[in-house]
């Protein structure tokens, strides 16, 4: 789930920018705060984590492959906004050292997955109340994945209208809609469980810690 | 010579100098051993990039000097002429793609994107090393929790 660069046209990209920046200004607010001797490496290993699983190909039905994506589990530790500026971290460092995900496309993919995932993740949790959490851990974990799938193929699908040439070949990411959003967002169906299953093993490791509030 | 004998002369006259045209409609094929610059396209894991849009640029130009789709085997092959530069853009329908710029020089062997000097491993442990002494240095500025 990360767009490389070139698939996404500048009228895109550039207003993406301006979002996701205002956004990353929100989510540093109180970050002081929120941060102390305890936090601080709990955020540094989940983080290495959600790196690592993103950079690690699993083979998917069909010859394809993907990737775990770990928003829901830092959504889970520490919230929407830590969530957030941990996720867009690891996307610029998996851009820089792999070239996977674009820099002109990290805007897009930050508030897709970093912004839009972790508040799937924190909206379900919410819900969970005094029942049983496990369901709702894997309903958010699922939802996740799949939601922010679904906007970055939709965004993609999108390109083609957005910019093209006069004969009406696309500048940018060639497919419409009709294709780009099932074929992103099937693969992110199995995604989204096994992710669902790694988010529960974090979610009891996490618990017999005591990380948990 | 009688009218008719004369207009049926004018008619195949007419007919045989609009007989080229009609054949300028039809398909011709020439085929020839050339030289030409093939470029395999494949997954991280080595597997091949079939079936993969892309799209040929020579550097510095506006239209496609050559569009299509990968093979079996994801290659794509194509004659780069007088052209060194050339941008490729691959895109897979699932979001996966590259977008490059490479040379292909007359006498050149090989050119392989992504052959850099650290291994994916190397870079992964890299990248590993500067989240953890990142948050390192916050710890360091991080005031200690009250007890």
């Amino acid at each position: 789930m990360h767009i490389p660069d070139g698939f996404i046209a500048p009228q895109f990209y550039l207003p993406a920018y301006v979002v996701t920046a205002g956004a990353w200004l929100w989510a540093t607010r109180g970050l002081k705060q929120r941060l102390n001797e305890e936090t601080i490496p709990r955020l540094a290993v989940i983080t290495a984590l959600a790196y690592v699983i993103g950079m690690v190909m699993l083979p998917l039905p069909g010859g394809s492959t993907g990737h775990l994506v770990g928003i829901a589990m830092l959504a889970m530790l520490f919230g929407v906004r830590l969530a957030f500026l941990a996720y867009s971290l690891v996307l610029l460092l998996q851009a820089l050292l792999f070239g996977a995900g674009g820099i002109t496309a990290l805007p897009v993919n930050a508030l897709a997955v970093g912004l839009v995932g972790a508040a799937v993740m924190t909206l379900c949790m919410g819900l969970q109340g005094e029942r049983n959490p496990l369901p709702f851990l894997a309903a958010g974990t699922f939802l996740a994945v799949v939601i922010p799938a679904l906007l970055i193929a939709l965004v993609l699908g999108i390109q083609p209208a957005i910019a093209h040439r006069d004969d009406g070949t696309p500048l940018f990411f060639p497919f419409g809609p009709e294709v780009a959003v099932p074929a992103i967002l099937l693969p992110h169906l199995i995604i989204g469980g096994v992710e669902a299953l790694l988010t529960l093993a974090v979610w009891r490791y996490a618990r017999t810690r005591g990380w948990l509030a | 010579m009688a009218v008719t004998t004369l207009f049926r002369t004018f008619l195949l006259l007419v007919l045989l100098g609009y007989a080229p045209s009609c054949l300028s409609h039809g398909v011709g094929l020439k085929i020839e051993r050339r030289e030409a610059g093939v470029i395999w396209l494949h997954h991280t894991d080595d597997t091949p990039l079939a079936d993969a849009q892309y799209e040929l640029t020579a550097a510095g130009g506006n239209a496609p000097h050559q569009s299509g789709k990968s093979d079996a085997l994801g290659r794509v092959v194509f004659i780069p002429g007088d052209v060194r530069e050339w941008r490729l853009r691959v895109f897979s329908e699932e979001g996966h793609g590259i977008d490059t710029v490479f040379e292909l020089a007359p006498d050149a062997v090989s050119h392989s994107h992504g052959d850099h000097a650290y291994s994916d491993f190397t870079k992964l442990i890299l990248g590993i090393g500067i989240l953890l002494s990142g948050f390192g240095v916050m710890m360091l500025f991080t005031k200690r929790k009250r007890r």
